[in-house]
């Protein structure tokens, strides 16, 4: 009961952040000038939404690591639910990811897809974590899927900072924020930015428990046929 | 900034639809499991009696 009203506040204030950040953006924040070339960028709208789900998504797939070391070290079954949880969420929304991506490199470069350093490390990165699912579904026993899960979880999330750094270390066309000199955004900018990131945090969050709740549940329901079937 | 339009729009819409739609199927699913757990519960209780 009281994770059930956790996660509906958790989604409540999710959605509020997201819906704010989002009028924040189109109403308050004024839109982007390219340095270069002195234009306006509209496409630049697209950052709001677009980096906080690639930040959600390499966070879960770190979670997924971090609960995959903790099923190795404690054996508690609750752990290799919380990984494959956080594992499916990270796919999704890394899939949200790939979509939103191929929309800016559309909106800004006139192209749906370039091999530079950003997008192909994510395009491996997700390649690699398909394969978990496939991995998972083709073990049939319980403990041997989560134990195998736990440690492709910890192998595959090596590739996030991997992703993460690319367009730091190697030269690329994609945009950096928060480097060095700075965040990359300021004022109202960073304002809508910050929202809508915090808001996806929290939607994020109350997923996970979702997720986690009917792994739960499910486990609970295979005992009790169990014990009617014996 | 027109010619640039339907791809902004496509992103937040898109990202809601997935999303909402996540959280739709993940309770839908999550309430059916609980209801059959309910049942299952009292049809073990009344197997122990």
């Amino acid at each position: 009961m009281i994770m059930k009203k956790a996660i509906t506040i958790l989604l409540g204030i999710g959605s509020v952040l997201l819906l704010t950040g989002i009028a924040y953006a189109f109403l308050v924040a004024p839109i982007a000038v390219d340095p270069n070339t002195g234009k306006e960028v509209f496409h630049q709208k697209i950052l709001y939404f677009h980096v906080p789900v690639a930040e959600t998504s390499l966070v879960s797939f770190i979670l997924a690591a971090v609960f995959g070391a903790l099923f190795l070290y404690k054996r508690e079954r609750k752990y290799d639910f919380l990984s494959l949880a956080a594992v499916e969420l990270g796919f999704m929304y890394g899939l949200l990811v790939e979509m939103t991506g191929m929309m800016w490199d559309k909106a800004a470069w006139g192209v749906w897809w370039q091999w530079e350093p950003r997008l192909t490390t994510y395009l491996i990165l997700m390649l690699m974590y398909s394969g978990y699912f496939v991995m998972r579904s083709s073990i049939g026993e319980d403990s041997t899927k989560a134990r195998f899960g736990a440690v492709y979880a910890i192998i595959a999330a090596v590739n996030v900072p991997l992703t993460f750094f690319a367009i730091r270390l190697i030269p690329s066309i994609h945009p950096i924020l928060f480097d060095s000199s700075g965040a990359g955004l300021e004022g109202p900018l960073l304002v809508a930015f910050l929202v809508s990131m915090f808001g996806m945090t929290f939607f994020y969050v109350s997923l996970l428990l979702t997720r986690y709740q009917m792994f739960g549940v499910s486990e609970e329901l295979d005992i009790l046929k169990n014990q009617i079937g014996g | 900034m027109k010619d640039q339009l339907p791809y902004v729009v496509g992103v937040y819409m898109g990202i809601w639809v997935v999303l909402l739609g996540y959280v739709f199927i993940v309770n839908n699913k999550l309430s059916g499991l609980k209801k059959e757990l309910g049942a299952l519960s009292k049809a073990v209780e009344k197997k122990n009696k």
